[in-house]
């Protein structure tokens, strides 16, 4: 082929691609990327207000929370925080007006006149190292809850490590916990030092790649923005880029597996242990604090075999957690099966969600949980 | 400048229409211009170090030629050899020195030493390792009677600094380059259009390929090594075997590339090294300009052998050289592989990956039918080789020598050959898609491999060719574009 028409033809694939990617961007822009995390039609509700008080958050605003929850023991309430994963802060087939388990369980304590107001920190597949995180950063901002609600989701004991962003900050609350939180304390000190360390080789005069800081960086940011500001699908990339990864998986698993096919997943034994020690610290500076602990096992999708896990360790963990709560005098009740199956959603790869419910499940699990909080008198 | 950014595809674009809109005799000057702003984009002060390594040679060269007497022409190439192995030395192994002799020093009960109390700051010049190595080559090669000096400065300050092999090669020679730049260079649509298709090629390897592969790389060697099964080790190794050839073959294509769009051809760095059929083969296959180089200005004079003057055929041309001398010649070739391997890096841990090497290509000398076995039996040859390559790259990857031995002894015991724990607890999330794609990595290489010697041998029709160009640039474009703005730097920057 003569070089004029292998120039053309290259031009013309740019062009193309050019085009291709501007059309990729306008499907992007109406994609949600934390939706098919969630389930297909399941939307994550960031904040709630619950009688002009903001009762739900992300755990980067626990801050917020537990300045409300100060504000409401002020006002001669009991603070119940409500800790857990994705279940608490995410709605199927979400529409206008519809509220969280939190809104409905304040709204039901208000209705029977109860003291009990509740507050609660969620993330996407919390476990209980983070919770233990999440719990001390509640504290460290000067707020000792009068009850803790804990959800047991054995799907996230499986999630090794603790994000990064789950420690920060966290230094002087782990210190203050060292004598009484015990060896998920220490666990935690260990694993935010580690973070420490990599962020300060990180942040380390360096030696080599000093990309950072220099004239090109400087140049490559503004002709970054201006593409950005000029060409929306630019801007729009790494969602493009989420959107492709999200679909490719889910073409992925129904190649592998099927479209209902189900994988026989495993809870490390060491990661399990390791959520142990996070859950035993939790009750240990929550019996400190006089706050009673009301761990529940987190409803799931009924019919579903046990979240796909192997049935014979599923049981043996819950066993081992009804034996120890009874030890320690904690709270345990089992929710597993509260919410029709019907009442869940889907997955992006078309199959059944085992965790996110519609407004009916969350208005079940409110009632649920604040029926069991006022059998204690609260 | 990093390649795969906005900034340097605008740099390029203007400077190839400035550089065929000037007169020739301006377009050496301007490729010194457009290089030392391209340097100077990193770190402007650091663009005169280069410029004095630059200066150094071409005096010394110049001397080197004029000297009648061999003592004078002798003490320049000293001269020139000790202000440029000097520079490197101490930019690139300062810490490294230090910190060596302060854990001997606390071996030996001298106390220890605190080299970060010594205020030292040093910050390692972008391509120092490269651009060294070839002001080195020129005046090695003038002292040798291969090449006449140039008596024009900036002809050899654009040869020093010519930004499209600047930063991480190819390491080319005096000989095959300035003539390029001195000459008359035509305007020509196939050098233009040829040059931004490798532009394209290189990107693509860089932005979707390494970059991919980054985060799962990253993944399997954070992880403790308690954690990995041997066959967590094999993914990791392969994946890495992968991200590093797109990553340092991408940078050389766009370097290719970007040279041939100013109308001057360079010679390939890379041709397949993951087919090779032996480790000697692969070594005339991988950075092809490197191992060149280390065969004519360290190994061959090692061994008291005649030199060569190109900077193709790599390494293994030199280990089919008749024998002489066995034991020298065996040392000489340990002794270059750990100099290899230190280049790339101040630290044990690229020492190791040397020595693996130079041992390797011994094994395979000193056992002949192996050797045999391999040339006879091409795919028996290339499972062997690319088993021994991807291993290799363990300590090249790993954070220390330590983690690089852990993670050999995993190979060797035959109860860690299991699916990882993540694997079969996490399906497809990033372990799984590890597994896969290390899985599919060299399937695909070889598919793509044949299906590009098929093509490449035959005539096709333009009814063909053409759409088939135009959808393959098109998809490039749109993973490209998907995968730009990670800022990421090249590997091979930090040699």
């Amino acid at each position: 082929m003569r070089s004029g028409l292998q120039a053309f033809a290259l031009l013309a694939g740019v062009a193309l691609g050019g085009m291709l990617f501007h059309a990729l961007g306008r499907a992007a822009a109406r994609f949600d990327p934390q939706s098919p995390g969630l389930g297909l039609e399941t939307t994550a509700v960031s904040s709630s207000l619950f009688a002009g008080r903001v009762v739900s958050a992300h755990p980067q605003a626990t801050a917020a929370i537990a300045v409300e929850a100060r504000a409401m023991q002020r006002e001669g309430r009991e603070v119940a925080l409500w800790l857990g994963a994705s279940q608490l802060h995410a709605i199927n087939n979400f529409s206008e007006g519809e509220r969280l388990a939190v809104i409905h369980a304040n709204a039901r304590a208000a209705g029977r006149g109860g003291a009990v107001r509740y507050v609660q920190i969620s993330q996407a597949n919390a476990n209980f190292r983070e919770v233990l995180a999440f719990y001390l950063r509640f504290r460290q901002a000067g707020t000792v809850p009068d009850r803790l609600i804990l959800a047991l989701a054995y799907d996230d004991l499986r999630e090794r490590g603790v994000r990064s962003g789950a420690l920060g900050g966290l230094s002087d609350a782990l210190r203050a916990a060292r004598g009484i939180g015990g060896a998920g304390v220490e666990a935690l000190i260990v694993e935010a030092e580690r973070q420490a360390d990599g962020q300060a080789a990180a942040k380390a005069p360096v030696k080599r790649n000093p990309i950072a800081h220099t004239p090109q960086e400087t140049l490559e940011d503004a002709l970054t923005a201006a593409a950005e500001r000029a060409w929306p699908a630019y801007r729009g990339r790494s969602v493009a880029r989420a959107m492709l990864e999200t679909e490719g998986r889910a073409a992925l698993l129904r190649a592998m597996y099927g479209r209902s096919g189900r994988i026989r997943i495993d809870v490390p034994e060491d990661v399990a242990a390791q959520n142990r020690l996070a859950l035993e610290s939790i009750v240990r500076i929550a019996h400190t604090d006089r706050t009673a602990v009301l761990v529940y096992v987190q409803p799931y999708r009924p019919g579903e075999e046990c979240f796909w896990y192997d049935r014979d360790a599923y049981e043996a963990f819950l066993a081992g957690m009804r034996r120890w709560c009874a030890a320690e005098g904690v709270q345990l009740a089992d929710l597993a099966d509260l919410v029709p199956a019907d009442q869940y959603g889907y997955t992006s790869d078309g199959r059944s969600d085992v965790f996110h419910f519609r407004e009916t499940g969350h208005r079940l699990l409110a009632e649920a949980i604040d029926r069991l909080l006022a059998e204690g008198g609260h | 400048m990093l390649f795969n950014s906005l900034g340097y595809l605008l740099f390029l674009l203007a400077g190839v229409g400035i550089h065929w809109l000037l007169p020739h005799r301006l377009r050496v000057y301007f490729i010194c211009l457009a290089s030392v702003t391209f340097y100077a984009m990193w770190r402007w002060e650091f663009s005169l170090l280069v410029v004095f390594s630059a200066v150094v040679d071409y005096v010394s060269a110049a001397r080197i030629h004029a000297g009648a007497r061999r003592g004078v022409r002798r003490a320049w190439l000293v001269t020139s050899l000790t202000v440029n192995l000097g520079l490197l030395v101490f930019f690139k192994y300062t810490y490294f020195i230090a910190e060596n002799v302060s854990a001997l020093a606390s071996r030996l009960g001298l106390g220890a030493i605190d080299p970060s109390g010594w205020g030292l700051k040093i910050i390692l010049p972008l391509g120092i390792s490269f651009y060294t190595f070839q002001t080195i080559s020129y005046t090695i090669d003038v002292y040798r009677g291969v090449t006449r000096p140039t008596r024009h400065f900036p002809t050899f300050l654009a040869y020093v600094m010519f930004w499209p092999q600047l930063i991480a090669g190819p390491i080319l020679r005096a000989g095959e380059v300035i003539p390029l730049l001195a000459g008359t260079r035509r305007f020509g649509l196939d050098d233009l259009q040829a040059g931004f298709w490798r532009v394209l090629c290189g990107l693509f390897k860089k932005a979707v390929v390494a970059d991919g592969l980054a985060r799962m790389v990253e993944y399997w060697f954070d992880q403790p090594i308690g954690a990995l099964t041997a066959v967590d080790v094999w993914v990791a190794a392969v994946l890495f075997a992968f991200q590093i050839y797109c990553d340092f073959s991408g940078y050389s294509d766009i370097a290719i590339g970007s040279a041939r769009m100013l109308g001057i051809r360079f010679p390939d760095n890379f041709n397949w090294p993951y087919l090779a059929v032996s480790p000697r083969d692969f070594w005339r296959r991988w950075h092809i300009s490197l191992s060149s180089w280390i065969r004519d200005y360290l190994y061959l004079p090692l061994t008291g052998r005649p030199f060569q003057t190109h900077s193709t055929g790599g390494i293994a041309v030199a280990a089919e050289a008749g024998p002489r001398g066995l034991r020298r010649r065996d040392l000489a070739l340990l002794g270059t592989w750990l100099i290899m391997g230190l280049w790339h890096g101040a630290a044990w841990k690229f020492v190791l990956w040397g020595g693996y090497h130079g041992l390797i290509v011994l094994l395979f000398r000193a056992i002949g039918p192996l050797d045999r076995l391999t040339q006879r039996v091409p795919v028996l040859g290339w499972a062997l080789t690319t088993l021994i390559v991807m291993a290799g790259w363990i300590p090249f990857r790993a954070h220390s020598v330590a983690q690089a031995t852990r993670m050999f002894a995993k190979l060797l015991s035959p109860g860690q050959y299991r699916l990882s724990e993540a694997v079969t607890g996490l399906s497809v999330r990033i372990a799984g898609y590890s597994y896969l794609w290390a899985f599919l990595l060299p399937l695909l290489t070889v598919i793509l491999f044949g299906l590009w010697r098929t093509l490449r041998g035959r005539n096709l029709p333009a009814a063909v060719e053409l759409p088939a160009r135009v959808a393959i640039a098109g998809a490039m474009t749109v993973l490209i574009l998907l995968s730009m703005g990670a800022k990421e730097v090249f590997i091979y920057f930090q040699f």
